[in-house]
């Protein structure tokens, strides 16, 4: 009889010790941790490659993406939701052969040539990773962010937008996020106050120009947000002219802010730059021999869907190149 | 037994995960669970009650326990 049939017999009679575990314990290729547009698609193209491939994915919301409203700059779809977006991306992958499971990655380590994972619910063994666990939005860490988030202050426009229809709002920040956001806060609110350190705004120039269309859209240069004020909810925003060193507060209903992400990198020992992104190089490997990263979590000049996908695709086909020189020297 | 009410909305797209968080532990926990939409007089009301701007928001035991999709942990621990 042999390992297989002998695993079939115990299970079906439940006498499967646990002992046996290590006997039977799968070593994968490949395992992906994050199943946002980066960590699918090197999926799609590793099970493509004929890898043994597992996505590991913690939360319930995969990929920042999914909390966009909409996405009219990844090719073939001029105009679809975030949400909507990320549906297809697990869809095909689905499609594809790609087994996604729900755990929580505590740890990442190098043993030899083996990487083994540690998840809230016991070790995984891998020959490769790819870290595309993505990033959150940054905090700007002000008095009242805290205490008024739910209660004025958040980081979603298309989730809360319908909260403030007729009402006045601060936008904070002047990046893509940024301005996508007050675009769509303005359809609703009576106005839109986008407070920016800069004199510029780091948005794409279409996002620019719609703005600026807007009567009920203002920017203010050289500001910052220094602290939200309220009571049950938010009353007051206390905003800093950079130039003249001024501090003013002004009544507002709503803050939304968009100053830039952080990476969720914590897990993985491998060199960093100093805001947590994990250094790569073209190739998307790391510091670590087997260990890629892909998407918000690097060190990447643009983060955006279709960059996520792209680094996926890379670090699927390097992860291929990677496992079979591995296999090579074995024999 | 511990009271969970997650308060969603049509037009928010990252409530169904939400949705799909509380309806996953409820297989496994034992609580009380209500969804109501904000769209709703109940909604309305709670909205009122809790000051809620921000949707999925989820009330556990009297209380605003979470803004957004909670984090799968922190939810268990919110039931034992």
């Amino acid at each position: 009889m042999g390992k297989w049939h002998l695993l079939v017999f115990l299970t079906r009679k439940k006498l499967f010790p646990c002992y046996l575990d290590e006997v039977f314990k799968v070593v994968y290729n490949l395992i992906i941790i994050g199943g946002g547009p980066g960590g699918l698609s090197a999926g799609i193209y590793a099970v493509r490659y004929g890898l043994n491939t597992l996505v590991l994915e913690k939360g319930f919301v995969s990929g920042q993406i999914s909390t966009t409203g909409n996405v009219e700059n990844y090719p073939g779809f001029p105009s679809i939701g975030g949400m909507e977006l990320m549906d297809k991306f697990a869809e095909h992958a689905k499609a594809a052969g790609v087994v996604v499971e729900d755990k929580d990655v505590l740890k990442v380590r190098s043993e030899g040539d083996k990487k083994i994972v540690h998840t809230s619910e016991g070790d995984l063994e891998a020959s490769s990773v790819i870290i595309a666990t993505g990033a959150e939005p940054k905090h700007l860490g002000i008095p009242g962010e805290e205490e008024f988030r739910g209660k004025g202050v958040s980081y979603c426009a298309t989730c809360d937008g319908p909260f403030f229809s007729g009402r006045n709002i601060i936008v904070v920040g002047g990046g893509e996020s940024a301005i996508t956001d007050a675009l769509i806060l303005s359809d609703v609110a009576a106005s839109v106050c986008i407070v920016h350190r800069r004199d510029e705004l780091r948005a794409s120039k279409i996002l620019q120009d719609r703005a600026f269309a807007r009567s009920n859209i203002e920017v203010l240069w050289d500001t910052t947000l220094e602290e939200i004020v309220g009571d049950s909810v938010v009353r007051e925003a206390v905003i800093r002219d950079i130039n003249a060193d001024e501090v003013r507060r002004v009544p507002i209903d709503g803050v939304f802010v968009y100053v830039g992400v952080e990476p969720n990198t914590g897990f993985v020992d491998v060199d960093k730059d100093e805001y947590g992104f994990i250094i790569t190089n073209e190739r998307m490997e790391c510091s670590e021999k087997g260990i890629f990263a892909v998407g918000d979590c690097r060190d990447a000049i643009l983060r955006q869907v279709i960059t996520a996908a792209s680094d996926g695709v890379i670090a699927a086909f390097e992860a291929y190149n990677y496992v079979s020189g591995l296999n090579r020297n074995e024999k | 037994m511990t009271k969970v009410i997650l308060v969603h909305a049509s037009w928010c797209h990252v409530c169904p995960e939400a949705k799909k968080l509380w309806q996953s532990l409820k297989e496994v926990h034992d609580f009380d669970y209500d969804e109501i939409d904000f769209d709703t007089p109940e909604g309305e009301k709670l909205a009122e009650e809790y000051s809620i701007m921000s949707v999925p928001t989820t009330i556990i035991d009297g209380k605003v326990a979470f803004v957004g999709v909670p984090d799968k942990e922190k939810a268990v621990s919110m039931l034992s």
